[in-house]
């Protein structure tokens, strides 16, 4: 685990549980940011709070000192909200007097340019030197409803419940709490980010993780600087409790912004998605996804598999419903023979006893109450989606009733419901709410909440696995590293050497430098071989025939030379030809493709795809963050969508997929060992049929400078 | 007296950085030496006198005396092109022998520097080749190496045109991979048809370079931060136009660079600030976010808006960066030292008397 991870939350705990607080910049008029927090404050919280403000005398009956090194009693926590320039001094005085949690509310720093920039980092080096720990600056502040602090310039405290929410966006923030007024939904803790000085997710994913009252953690991200840093965070919170994180700015329009905004990297899809799926975290596309999944998590518990029971009494709906749980990956239970008799035993002839049940339009609540009861009993299903379109005699309200009834019984089944319209509903879908069922206005949606539970089930209990160590030759790749010199990019025989230093098979390779010398070479490796230009600059060697393959003899072999070096000159005249290879040729095997990039924030991205059209034009392709586990390197390979094409199709035989995991798990401790190497592609490697292996027959390496 | 013509095969082959570094050398071995070039090929205005940009540099890096219309008394232009094919010529053989003259005189030894390429002038009835004769001088060929067997036929065809007058050959900007043709094939060919080789000097990307302020200064462009790092050099350019992990990954693949792109691109600039980059080049006078300048002043990195298009920037920038012109002290040193290290010198002496 990180140090991140391991840091003991006890530091952050002033942040939400002061025994007094200190409010630096509350004045007397009403509408100013800093009066707004000691309003706030005064609210709810029950300890000691000091105004400090040289210009007045009281606020509110409390009285106002000049500055926090004039309060008498002792400062857990102080709130600053005075203009930018004038915040480090008032660190200062707090770091002295021994205060060690700081929310800076105040702009006008690392957003505003330069000048700001330096503020900032002044800032944080000042609360450093003195061990305090500083959220913001240019943030809204924080809320707990357990020791009712509301120390944010954001409204009222919103109502107590399970869900933990940060966010580097303050605006997201205060909408997101009017939303959930509106829709009854409780939180437990509200921290506004900012500007990330100091504090970050990466800090506050422990403490909400080990907080008994969070049961899931929600974050809005738009850029983030440690990116092993917070995968460590979020593994240790995500054992615990579901993290939902919805990351902005992914695409090209998005990043633009995100880097402008936030002047860190947005970062690459791919690499989100590979740390978020490593680290256990489940992935929000949109503010919608956010909270849908958050009610969820929070009200219901988790459903043990993909079986899932659909009740409804339309069959329109519950048809819609069922091509939502193929679609999505989840299966429609098969009841027990049981089951089948008692929901027969208690609905007309004309329904359906068979999922989806369809207790007809005509039923009355005790008709779903009978359905929902079978149904949830029958040990083959692991939830229920209970549909309800009002039609005339449809008893809404007290078809919820029996609901929650039943699913209090059910205790370990989840139960959703989704009572389509509005009006008619509206006042069915409040009691559900009430007793915290999650109700959805779609079916579809609804499936969707509870295939991301599942996920989040299946992926917290897979087994854990150890990230294997291969014996390697070190010094072998070191001695080509230092070979590579101003270039920085290893090719041919050299690339080729390093990875066959870490145990991944390469074939027989020797450079010439004559056609007569290329001859001698491939009388020794014997016929057939591949001829191949080596030039640093040439990195798509086949667009511009510097490559030949299949040559089977002597007459081949002076003609694919001969055109070689014609192509080279006449296609890269500026390409600084070092010779041409002669290659052992591998025959038969299909082309798969093992890549590494090194991302600034996350570090080795591993890539795998099958070769040629599949990664280009189809973009067919996995990724993994290395290092990684056995299991991690078999998803790799699975997970592509042309992965039956390496289990044989039409007859033809099964590829050694075996061989491309073990070249994966070699890979990743390469590229781990070596942190120069910023990015790898073996290109082909050739997978042989199943128990044959596999051969890296291109490889090339870039590595970082200095 | 004798009197050494550099002359070459193509324009950009350190024919200046030599003749100025060979008057040096030849000073510090106690001999009264001067520099003259014939023909001027680089237009320039300095004051009111129409001159030769080399001539400009050499009077000014050699203290040299003689006035610039001395040191280079003909320069070629493109008018004076057109004019010569519409009416034909005025001899100009007569004032470049008075000029030479006047240069030579009282000295131990004269360097010449040929223009672009040695054919050039022939319109002129001054062919820099012929003047070699024209002059009483002798000749060493500089080749730039581009393929080091297609050099072959203009070191033969220099030969053939100059006969004795030529003392020999020195190889420059010679790739780690052509050094084993040359030593073992050319320069042995040459040797056998009695052509000397003076040594050979290896390609070297940084003298390519131009400083980040000069860079500012040509495009006219204003310093936004990290003005410190002015005298960081440029070795390179790149433009961005794609997404930022594209972008991510084509700008590691060079160092000290500028990275030209629009103000507007925030995704590009920090991409390029992720990698090694000399300097933000930003187009379009578009005043970029806070945060970057934040950013590149934190890793030292100055920011140059120009009042441009991206497409006019990058042709600026290609005409500074890339094409060798020694015009630059730090330069000029750093070419002497290449000098000393690759060149038999002594031989190179001993060829001009």
């Amino acid at each position: 685990m990180a140090e991140a991870a391991r840091r003991p939350g006890g530091a952050l705990n002033p942040f939400f549980a002061p025994r007094a607080v200190a409010v630096v910049g509350a004045g007397r008029e009403p509408e100013k940011v800093g009066r707004v927090i000691f309003d706030n404050l005064l609210a709810a919280f029950g300890g000691p709070i000091y105004p400090v403000n040289p210009k007045a005398a009281e606020i509110e009956g409390h009285r106002c000192f000049p500055s926090i090194a004039d309060i008498p009693g002792p400062v857990d926590l102080i709130v600053v909200a005075v203009p930018g320039r004038q915040v480090a001094g008032v660190i200062e005085d707090a770091g002295r007097r021994g205060v060690k949690a700081a929310i800076v509310i105040s702009a006008g720093f690392k957003e505003t340019g330069v000048e700001g920039a330096r503020l900032e980092d002044e800032l944080a080096k000042t609360a450093e030197s003195y061990g305090m720990r500083l959220l913001g600056p240019n943030c809204l502040g924080l809320m707990d409803t357990s020791t009712g602090l509301n120390v944010s310039f954001a409204g009222a405290l919103p109502r107590a419940g399970g869900i933990a929410f940060m966010s580097q966006s303050g605006a997201l923030c205060t909408a997101i709490l009017d939303w959930a007024k509106g829709a009854e939904v409780g939180f437990s803790k509200f921290v506004s980010l900012g500007n990330k000085a100091d504090i970050s997710e990466i800090d506050l994913l422990p403490v909400l993780a080990d907080d008994p009252r969070t049961t899931v953690i929600t974050t809005y991200l738009e850029g983030i600087k440690d990116g092993r840093g917070f995968m460590a965070a979020a593994a240790y919170a995500s054992a615990r409790k579901p993290v939902i994180v919805l990351k902005a700015g992914t695409t090209n329009a998005g990043a633009r912004a995100v880097s402008s905004h936030t002047g860190t990297l947005a970062g690459s899809e791919n690499v989100y998605n590979a740390a978020f799926r490593q680290s256990g975290v489940i992935r929000a596309n949109t503010v919608e996804d956010i909270f849908d999944f958050a009610v969820g998590f929070s009200s219901q518990p988790l459903p043990k598999g993909r079986r899932l029971a659909i009740v409804t009494n339309a069959g329109g709906p519950g048809i819609m419903a069922a091509d939502a749980v193929e679609r999505q990956g989840m299966w429609l239970a098969d009841f027990q023979p049981a089951t089948v008799e008692t929901l027969r035993a208690g609905l007309p002839a004309e329904a359906n006893v068979y999922n989806p049940v369809d207790v007809l339009g005509d039923a009355l609540a005790d008709r779903y109450d009978r359905a929902i009861a079978a149904v949830l009993k029958d040990p083959h299903v692991d939830s229920a989606i209970v549909l309800l379109t009002p039609q005339a005699m449809t008893e809404i309200v007290q078809t919820a009733k029996e609901l929650i009834k039943q699913a209090r019984q059910a205790k370990a089944k989840p139960v959703f419901t989704c009572f389509m319209g509005q009006a008619e509903v509206g006042k069915g879908i409040k009691v559900l709410r009430q007793a915290g069922i999650p109700n959805f206005s779609f079916p579809e949606r609804a499936v969707a909440i509870v295939r991301t539970m599942v996920d989040y089930t299946e992926n917290r209990t897979g087994p854990t696995e150890e990230i294997p160590r291969f014996p390697v030759d070190r010094s072998r790749v070191e001695a080509a590293i230092n070979e590579s010199g101003k270039h920085r990019n290893l090719i041919d025989a050299q690339a080729l050497g390093v990875v066959e230093a870490y145990g991944i098979k390469v074939p027989r390779t020797e450079l010439a430098h004559t056609a007569r010398e290329a001859l001698d070479i491939a009388a020794e490796l014997k016929y057939p071989v591949v001829l191949k230009a080596v030039a640093p600059e040439l990195l798509h060697k086949s667009d511009i025939g510097a490559i030949a393959a299949g040559i089977a003899n002597d007459f081949e072999l002076r003609r694919a030379y001969r055109e070689i070096l014609s192509n080279v000159d006449r296609f890269m005249p500026d390409a600084e030809l070092w010779g041409v290879t002669v290659q052992e040729m591998v025959r038969g095997g299909s082309e798969v493709i093992l890549g590494m990039n090194d991302d600034p924030q996350f570090g080795p991205l591993l890539m795998f795809g099958l070769g040629g059209i599949y990664v280009e034009v189809l973009k067919d392709v996995s990724f993994r963050l290395a290092p990684i586990t056995p299991a991690e390197a078999k998803e790799m390979v699975e997970e592509i969508r042309s992965y039956p094409l390496l289990q044989g199709v039409r007859g033809g035989a099964r590829a050694d997929i075996e061989a491309i995991v073990d070249a994966l798990l070699r890979l990743s401790q390469l590229v781990v060992d070596w942190p120069q190497i910023q990015e790898l592609d073996i290109n082909p490697l050739l997978v042989l049929p199943a128990g044959q292996g596999a051969v890296a027959a291109d490889v090339r390496i870039m590595m970082s400078e200095g | 007296m004798k009197s050494l013509m550099l002359l070459s095969t193509e324009p950009y082959s350190g024919k200046t950085g030599l003749s100025v570094n060979l008057v040096l050398e030849f000073r510090s071995r106690g001999h009264t030496a001067g520099y003259f070039k014939p023909v001027g090929n680089l237009p320039t205005r300095i004051d009111s006198t129409f001159t030769d940009a080399d001539a400009v540099f050499a009077k000014k890096a050699l203290d040299l005396t003689e006035p610039l219309d001395r040191l280079c008394p003909h320069i070629l232009t493109s008018g004076e092109s057109r004019r010569r094919l519409k009416d034909g010529a005025e001899d100009i053989v007569p004032k470049i022998k008075i000029a030479y003259d006047s240069v030579l005189n009282g000295k131990d030894l004269l360097i010449l520097e040929g223009s672009g390429h040695m054919n050039d002038g022939r319109l002129y009835g001054a062919m820099a080749v012929d003047l070699v004769g024209l002059l009483d001088a002798r000749a060493v060929l500089v080749v730039k190496l581009d393929n080091p067997y297609e050099i072959v036929d203009d070191v033969l065809v220099a030969s053939d045109r100059l006969g004795g007058a030529l003392a020999g050959v020195i190889f420059n900007w010679v790739n780690a991979n052509q050094r084993e043709v040359i030593e073992e094939l050319v320069a042995p060919f040459l040797a056998r048809q009695g052509i000397a080789s003076f040594g050979m000097i290896p390609r070297d990307e940084s003298l390519l370079a131009i400083s980040v302020d000069s860079l500012t200064k040509a495009l006219g462009g204003r310093v936004l931060c990290a003005e410190n790092h002015g005298s960081d050099s440029v070795e390179t350019f790149m433009v961005g136009a794609m997404g930022q992990e594209q972008a991510l990954r084509f700008f590691r693949r060079k160092s000290h660079k500028a990275v030209i792109t629009g103000g507007d691109r925030a995704d590009v600039q920090l991409a390029a600030l992720e990698t090694n980059t000399a300097c933000l080049v930003l187009t379009g006078n578009y005043m970029p976010p806070a945060t970057i300048l934040a950013v590149a002043e934190s890793k030292g990195v100055p920011v140059v808006l120009v009042d441009m298009d991206t497409l006019t920037a990058v042709e600026r920038t290609e005409s500074l960066i890339g094409h060798l012109r020694v015009h630059d002290e730090e330069k000029l040193k750093a070419m002497r030292q290449r000098m000393d290290e690759y060149l038999d010198i002594d031989k190179l002496c001993e060829a001009a008397g």
